[in-house]
């Protein structure tokens, strides 16, 4: 019994430096996800002005709502192959402090931090770039790195277990709205997208409405791209359509709405405009949630 | 081989009956919405922006008087660069004159904004009126 517990040992001391050099690249990798996916929106001038003049309660509620998403996309993806839901939550968090640490960075790096700002100002503008920035941090493991056979083992491994069922759906839904929130949050703090629901009449909304859709069910069984979803031999194409794509579609709805009622674009619009601004909003946002299906 | 690769086939397996609700209080939500763009559609006019302003508050400030104003556009079209001028008339004299410009004043909704006056609004006759719009 000892000498087994020797052993053991043994091999964590063995592992350790290759432990801490694979977290340190994994933090590395997590800096230019958070620098790839921040970039759009940290030139953006509405997203700085919105740092100071966006209500604090829904900014608080974005900042509070990324933490479980963080968790939940680094229990799927992360810094490290991740089993527990405690080593996801520290993964989780030390995106989260990346995200604000390059935010922090670049936004002083441009310029548009200066020293005589009031803490109002430049709190808000770093906090409101830390979700994007620690989404990337996040994706960053996932995209930027080739992955190892034994990873993969291990997580087939882990997928036998649990209800694989339910599970999976859920995920795939959670997965789509982590497409749909990252386009969202590109497009709608910009003046653009109420412009286009000002601009567009109720029959452009129909039609950008079905080319949503169709797309979204497109991209992900008909063009078959690499990793795209295959059906069961037997199985209407129409199941999928209702199964995934239409909820998918909902998900992107409800994405856009959440990101336009964060960003204040929806406070003085009638419900008329306000479901073409959705709309309009949806329409990357869905293109997004096909995108992460495939990808994430 | 990736990830991604385990949960394809989320398709595969015996759809669970929560799939199926799913699916149907989405279509629900997606017929339900394109109804009520279809009426939209349907209702809506092709007339020009109808606007009105009229005063919320008026508040002393340290320097002059503020006044806060809010545009309604009645119409189903949206316009865009909304100027609003106050006046305050001493009689058929104006006394003082100030304009403010909106960005966008959406169709069937309402817009705020204030005006600034170096004169006490009250003393004098305040009169709120748009004053030329855009097409966005």
């Amino acid at each position: 019994m000892a000498a087994v517990d020797e052993q053991r040992r043994d091999d964590t001391d063995r592992n350790e430096p290759e432990r801490v050099n694979r977290f340190l690249i994994g933090i590395a990798r997590g800096v230019a996800g958070a620098l790839l996916f921040s970039i759009p929106m940290l030139m953006t001038m509405e997203m700085w002005f919105l740092g100071f003049y966006m209500e604090r309660e829904r900014l608080f509620l974005l900042l509070a709502l990324n933490f479980p998403l963080l968790i939940g996309l680094s229990h799927r993806i992360g810094f490290e192959r991740t089993a527990t839901w405690r080593e996801s939550a520290r993964d989780a968090i030390v995106a989260y402090g990346m995200g604000v640490a390059a935010s922090a960075l670049i936004l002083v790096l441009l310029g548009v931090i200066t020293t005589d700002m009031a803490p109002r100002e430049w709190v808000g503008m770093v906090a409101l770039q830390a979700v994007p920035a620690s989404i990337g941090a996040l994706l960053g493991r996932s995209q930027l790195s080739m992955r190892d056979e034994d990873d993969v083992e291990d997580i087939e491994e882990e997928d036998q277990t649990g209800d694989a069922l339910e599970t999976s759906y859920a995920t795939e839904l959670f997965m789509m709205a982590v497409g749909a929130l990252f386009l969202s949050l590109n497009l709608a703090p910009t003046e653009e997208m109420i412009l286009l629901a000002h601009k567009m009449t109720a029959w452009h909304a129909l039609a950008l409405l079905s080319l949503s859709i169709f797309l979204m069910h497109g991209f992900v069984y008909a063009l078959a791209f690499r990793g795209g979803h295959s059906l069961q031999e037997g199985t209407p194409g129409w199941h999928a359509f209702i199964r995934f794509t239409l909820p998918g579609y909902v998900v992107a709805l409800a994405v856009s709405l959440y990101a336009l009622w964060t960003f204040g674009r929806l406070d003085d619009l009638g419900s008329a405009q306000a479901i073409l601004a959705v709309v309009v909003l949806s329409f990357p946002a869905a293109i997004g949630a096909a995108a992460a299906r495939l990808i994430l | 081989m990736t990830r991604s690769s385990v949960s394809k086939n989320a398709e595969q397996l015996r759809p669970h009956f929560v799939e199926w609700l799913t699916g149907l209080l989405a279509t629900v939500i997606v017929l339900a919405m394109t109804g009520w763009i279809l009426r939209e559609a349907w209702t809506t006019d092709e007339s020009p922006p109808v606007l009105s302003a009229h005063v919320l508050d008026v508040e002393p400030l340290p320097a002059g008087w503020r006044v806060m104003i809010q545009v309604r556009n009645a119409s189903d079209a949206t316009a865009a660069a909304v100027e609003v001028k106050g006046t305050l008339m001493d009689g058929t004299t104006p006394v003082e004159e100030t304009r403010v410009t909106f960005d966008y004043v959406a169709a069937g909704s309402t817009s705020k904004g204030g005006l600034l006056f170096a004169n006490d609004p009250s003393r004098y006759r305040l009169s709120i009126l748009p004053a030329g719009f855009t097409e966005p």
